[in-house]
């Protein structure tokens, strides 16, 4: 059953490819506009639990339930219609398309996922959050730099006016301080009430305190925290030694 | 500046590229020659199959070798329709397009499932399955020998079996396709095929039903394989199973990596190539095929991404030309060009 303040619940989920399970059953549940970080060392499989909840791979078993919806059958671009977008990993850029290009994908989604869709406003507020892309309008994507594909990869999904929002390690082989305008702009599109799952092998400058931080190790979870910030230390003793060696 | 004026904006530059197409195909008939009209007569007509298998190889990123297989259907339609049914030809060039249209999209649900290699075997089954047919179902096909002396397309007393009609006929129907492929590409069908053939998660996460958008690709191939495939019986008044077997398939395989994949007027350069280089070098025809598969393999070394990106992309023209004066420069050329210029 599917309680009522969450965006998403999972009941039990483990997946992988092909027969290799990558991640053992999973449960939690995420509320409206709150934001989840999930962390946890290469392999941890948060790639998979991400790709799992888009739809991109089939459950082995559990179910996903969003905005109180069975999802777990439905089509990954069914479930990007219904606002439960992901940026993968590797930003996903499309070399040979420009930034504009690049951007009118995400507007088509926007169309196809809300009646009334107001394409100059919701690109306003897009280059609002990111001027770089305003300015980089007509470049080919492949000359932009790390963090501003990162950007453009970002505000493609944003445009679609997603409810949740997946991302898929965007801290990825940024500079220091391109990770730091990356984690600004998702950080405003928390206080704006986007719900957000963030997944990341290393701590990121975040100010504000995620409402559930959920560490993975070798296909299954080792901690879930309410409300809390992880320091280095706790952070490394989990993946050295589980949730008891980081808490003792 | 808006969004949608900028992607138009591009595409009125490739409109250029569209209209050089036409003013070059215009020039030609000012040369007199009935074998030169013939000839790129040919190259048109083929020119259209592959801008087919550039939507679906090029475009949408699946290899497919079903080309042949709806340029028989298109032709055998006609040709069937024509000589067996005596319905007008106009109208069996239509059911022979819809047809394929038809045929593509039962046959692509299923094939477009398949990835990669076996995408390509499938594909290649698929053509050599209509071979089959062609070569088996004597009653309709005529078999082995095929079916001869199919009544041409007439406009009046207009004939398009003529060599100057139909040089126009197919050079104006090829001009509309590449018209049609670039606002196609220009459109969010091209940029979904873009997103699907470089990676299909981001096209999912995008909302982009990637199944429907690759059959899509596949019913513009077939539509366009079978046109062309018409075109060339229009030219040889002829059908019978070897004209589009094996040989053919590489060939029009030639004419879209020559041409360069993912380009607009590539299909034409690469259709040109293969179609003129072994009647320039018709001295026997073991010599001609010797030259003109040394010449292939010579132009795919030094053009590894076809003639096509070359000329829709002056950043690579120029670069092209940077490296070889860089090179000149490490090897005296420079030098001596100097030398000569004093």
């Amino acid at each position: 059953m599917s309680d009522t303040r969450a965006i998403l619940q999972l009941e039990n989920v483990s997946a992988g490819y092909g027969k290799v399970m990558a991640l053992t059953p999973v449960s939690f549940m995420l509320e409206y506009g709150s934001l989840t970080m999930i962390l946890g060392p290469n392999g941890a499989g948060k790639s998979t639990l991400l790709k799992a909840i888009a739809g991109l791979i089939r459950v082995f078993s559990g179910r996903i339930f969003y905005e109180g919806n069975d999802v777990t059958d439905i089509a990954c671009h069914q479930r990007a219609r219904r606002g439960l977008v992901l940026v993968p990993q590797g930003r996903g850029m499309l070399p040979g398309l420009t930034v504009a290009e690049n951007l009118d994908l995400g507007i088509a989604l926007g169309h196809w996922s809300n009646s009334g869709y107001d394409e100059r406003s919701n690109l306003d507020y897009v280059y609002n959050l990111f001027p770089d892309l305003k300015e980089a309008f007509h470049k080919d994507c492949r000359y932009l730099s790390g963090g501003q594909m990162q950007m453009l990869a970002i505000a493609r999904a944003i445009l679609a006016r997603p409810k949740l929002l997946l991302l898929d390690e965007p801290s990825s082989g940024l500079s220091p301080k391109a990770t730091e305008r990356v984690y600004d702009a998702l950080e405003k599109l928390k206080t704006q009430g986007l719900a957000m799952i963030i997944v990341e092998q290393k701590l990121v400058p975040l100010k504000s305190t995620p409402s559930q931080t959920i560490v993975l190790q070798a296909g299954r979870v080792i901690h879930i925290g309410k409300n809390e910030k992880l320091s280095e230390e706790e952070l490394a003793s989990l993946y050295i030694g589980g949730e008891q060696s980081a808490f003792a | 500046m808006h969004l949608r004026e900028l992607i138009l904006g591009r595409t009125r530059a490739l409109g250029q590229a569209f209209v050089l197409v036409l003013v070059l195909g215009a020039i030609v008939p000012l040369l007199h020659s009935s074998f030169w009209m013939y000839t790129l007569g040919t190259v048109a007509t083929f020119s259209i199959a592959v801008i087919g298998l550039n939507v679906i190889t090029g475009m949408a990123g699946q290899v497919s070798f079903a080309t042949t297989a709806f340029m028989d259907i298109g032709a055998y339609c006609y040709a069937v329709f024509t000589t067996k049914y005596h319905v007008d030809p106009w109208l069996s060039l239509v059911i022979g397009l819809i047809a394929a249209g038809v045929i593509g999209f039962i046959v692509g649900i299923p094939l477009l499932r398949l990835k990669g290699h076996y995408l390509a075997l499938g594909t290649f089954a698929l053509a050599l399955a209509f071979e089959g047919i062609a070569t088996g179902a004597n009653v309709v096909t005529g078999g082995p020998i095929g079916l001869s002396a199919i009544p041409a397309l007439t406009v009046g007393d207009l004939s398009f079996a003529s060599t100057v009609p139909f040089y126009f006929l197919a050079w104006s129907l090829a001009a509309v396709c590449v018209l049609m492929v670039i606002r196609l590409r220009n459109s969010r069908i091209g940029r979904a095929w873009l997103a699907l053939s470089t990676r299909e998660d981001v096209a999912l996460s995008l909302g982009i039903n990637v199944s429907l958008y690759k059959v899509l690709a596949f019913v513009i191939s077939a539509v366009l394989a079978a046109l062309s495939g018409i075109l060339y019986v229009e030219l040889t008044t002829f059908v019978s199973p070897d004209v589009y077997g094996t040989d053919f398939l590489i060939q029009i395989f030639a004419m879209l990596f020559i041409g360069g994949l993912a380009t607009y007027i590539g299909p034409m350069v690469g259709a040109a190539v293969v179609v003129i280089l072994p009647t320039v070098f018709s001295v026997s025809q073991s010599v001609s095929a010797l030259i003109f598969e040394l010449l292939l393999l010579l132009i795919i070394v030094v053009f590894p991404h076809g003639f096509g990106e070359w000329t829709e992309n002056y950043e690579t023209l120029r670069s092209f030309v940077a490296r070889l004066r860089r090179q000149g420069r490490a090897t005296g050329l420079q030098v001596s060009r100097y030398e000569k210029v004093k």
